[in-house]
């Protein structure tokens, strides 16, 4: 598994490619990213960290996060093992989305708004 | 349908944990019921007889923490008798059979037996938690092995139980090399107690955030506890007498000083309210505040205290705080959420304790109130109008009038409409206790508005079956309904038995509901158990009369069929 971060001025876009060979493109991480890199002052930058910086999302990022994303980073994060951290967040993430919840809404909220590409892809 | 593989389901399981959730997710789909089954650790029960512990041990196979409940709630007031049943040794000796890993038990309104105890807490070597909640069948006895045996033991709490002090040395049978202990609640106790045993055991317990004494811990003791225990977070004092010159109070005062994380005080059982202004510096942290066993406590110099504890949340307090009284709270406790007015003498319905103003006051100061429980002389449909307006957050609403059927005051109506502006107001109202005279039209309202209402309480209340149908018909989400000396009979029992299979239990007493209408609710519901108890004149009550009014009716649904445990005075139609 290998993890290539291209820095631009505004946007860095973290490409997770799992060892099957699927790419996972994660816009929404590229802007926490460039969030967290501008506040992180004196922080200097690694390829490494990589992990680290996910690992460091503040919980607003983590609110804010959309499910069709959270969905990707927890299949992928599955399938490259070793992410224990960040399976506790975003694990943590879709139990904050279903706590409270009766399960005819638990039901529609994951088939609609965790997966909407699965219908896409169906298509 | 998956979504997501079950080792990240496993891992959003985890952080799931209330029994209300953990039952949605059981529901979405057969997937993740079964892996939720496999690890739900805490299981709750409403009703002990509505499974067996085998099926419950079936189902969750990696059970570690049991909530059981017994008696219905009438039960608080003396409506059913004392060996109803509501037994948990059944439970504890099948779940040491079965070798389960238990660590916390809680019980409430169950009959406990010293021998429970005993085979507690030797069967279960990482037992850290007992709560008893309005239990009874055991005496010290029973603490001394829970002391003695428990060696992970955290949290021994004692809420409102009937035990048999033998007086005897239980506080000595926690071992000295005992230092887990993080919550102890003995207040209930009426016997005496080592005193240097618990001063010994508090300096050894440096994990102590509760500590509840009782009658018999003096002040002496409890400041030289405090001077060991400044990191507690939960206070309730035993004998709160000495004098104010004394020394003992000069070292009690210092002591209180260093307890900067004291939130929740509680007890004053015996007390000389002259020596109240050492907790003064404590009361601006207090977040609950419990005086309804310290009656001593009144007046000006309840006021006093009340004038410090700004950040207030929970008050359970006597009425004889008076409406003067609660309006000092309306003005000090803006972070009020809960309050509970008990009364202080049932028998003596004249003296004037708190009114209809009381709770007004309270309603106009305390914008967060969700919770209440108010016994009060009366009540007028125009102080709940404006209740109701004020906190329309309330999820807990329990009104009891002292004076049954009592109507308005100033007006001589029912208190129909006031009752209804709660219910229409309060969109998230779960609990509602109704009293004084009211008439079907209050269960219309209660009927249209209250949609997440759970539990009802009902006395003396309705004209007629449209009432409880209403009801009925109304709330979907109903689960507890209980009704004693009402005009519902066997039209309201019947028309929808399916009804009662989506609740846990019916209680009806002193209704106008016959044994032959139980016995048709019981043939065409297998699913349910309907219970008549029967406890008075058992020669006068004649099985086969159908005509008969029934003095006691209890039904809940079940999955495992009647009972074996009731005894003669109760019969399972």
């Amino acid at each position: 598994m290998s993890s290539s971060p291209s820095t631009s001025s505004s946007t860095r876009v973290l490409t997770l490619r799992a060892s099957t060979g699927e790419r996972f493109t994660i816009e929404a991480a590229a802007a926490a990213a460039a969030r967290f890199s501008s506040l992180e002052n004196g922080k200097k930058h690694d390829d490494e960290d990589d992990e680290e910086e996910l690992r460091k999302w503040d919980a607003g990022f983590i609110r804010d996060l959309a499910p069709v994303v959270i969905h990707k980073l927890i299949t992928a994060s599955d399938y490259l093992g070793g992410r224990d951290e960040l399976v506790y967040l975003l694990a943590g993430k879709v139990a904050d989305m279903i706590k409270g919840k009766t399960s005819e809404q638990i039901m529609f909220r994951i088939a609609n708004d965790f997966t909407p590409e699965e219908e896409e892809i169906r298509r | 349908m998956s979504y997501f593989p079950d080792e990240v389901i496993e891992h959003v399981f985890d952080y799931v944990t209330t029994h209300k959730d953990r039952n949605a997710l059981s529901l979405v789909c057969r997937w993740w019921y079964r892996i939720e089954r496999l690890s739900r650790q805490r299981v709750f029960i409403g009703n002990c007889y509505a499974i067996s512990p085998e099926r419950t041990l079936a189902r969750f196979p990696a059970l570690r923490s049991l909530t059981l409940k017994g008696k219905p709630h009438f039960a608080d007031f003396n409506l059913v008798p004392q060996d109803w049943g509501g037994f948990v040794f059944p439970w504890i000796e099948n779940f040491a059979r079965s070798r389960v890993a238990l660590e916390e038990l809680r019980l409430k309104r169950m009959i406990v037996s010293d021998e429970s105890l005993e085979l507690l807490s030797r069967s279960f070597p990482n037992f850290k938690s007992l709560v008893l909640v309005s239990c009874e069948g055991f005496t010290t006895d029973g603490l001394a092995a829970i002391a003695a045996n428990c060696r992970q033991l955290r949290e021994l709490d004692l809420q409102e139980n009937e035990i048999d002090d033998h007086r005897g040395q239980w506080l000595s049978c926690f071992p000295d090399n005992c230092t887990s202990l993080v919550s102890l609640n003995f207040a209930c106790l009426k016997g005496e107690i080592n005193l240097a045993t618990l001063e010994r055991l508090v300096a050894r317990s440096p994990n102590l955030k509760v500590l509840r004494l009782n009658r018999a811990v003096p002040l002496d003791t409890l400041q030289k506890i405090l001077m060991k225990a400044p990191q507690l977070v939960d206070l309730g004092t035993g004998s709160y007498l000495t004098d104010p010159h004394s020394e003992t109070y000069s070292k009690l005062k210092i002591a209180l000083l260093k307890c900067q994380s004291i939130r929740s005080l509680s007890g004053f059982l015996d007390v000389l309210p002259r020596c109240l202004p050492a907790f003064y510096p404590v009361c601006s942290n207090l977040t609950s505040l419990n005086l309804s066993y310290a009656p001593g406590i009144h007046g000006s110099e309840l006021i006093k205290l009340i004038r410090h504890c700004v950040k207030l949340q929970r008050l359970w307090i006597l009425d004889c705080i008076g409406d003067n009284g609660l309006a000092v709270v309306a003005s000090f406790c803006k972070e009020l959420q809960e309050l509970r007015v008990f009364p202080s003498d049932l028998n003596d319905i004249g003296h004037a304790a708190v009114t209809e103003e009381g709770l007004v006051a309270i309603s106009a100061g305390c914008p967060k109130l969700h919770s209440l429980l108010y016994f009060c002389q009366q009540m007028t449909n125009a102080a709940l109008i404006t209740v109701a307006k004020n906190c329309p957050n309330f999820i807990r609403f329990r009104l009891c009038i002292l004076d049954p059927k009592k109507l308005d005051p100033v007006t001589a109506k029912p208190l129909d409409e006031g009752f209804g502006a709660i219910v229409q107001a309060c969109k998230s109202l779960r609990r509602l206790s109704l009293s004084g005279g009211l008439t079907d039209q209050v269960f219309l309202y209660i009927g249209m508005y209250a949609e997440q209402l759970e539990m009802l309480s009902v006395a003396f209340a309705g004209e007629s079956d449209k009432g409880m149908l209403y009801v009925l018909n109304g709330c979907k989400k109903l689960r507890k309904l209980e009704i004693m000396d009402s005009a519902f009979g066997d039209v309201a029992l019947l028309t929808d038995v399916g009804k009662y299979e989506t609740m846990r239990s019916l209680w009806m007493s002193s209704c106008e509901v016959t044994l032959g209408a139980c016995k048709m609710v019981a043939r065409k519901m297998p699913s349910l158990n309907v219970e008549i108890i029967n406890e008075h004149d058992q020669t006068e009550f004649c099985p086969d009369d159908d005509e008969q009014k029934v003095e006691k009716m209890y039904l809940y649904r079940t999955m495992v069929g009647p009972r074996n445990d009731a005894p003669e005075f109760v019969w399972t139609l």
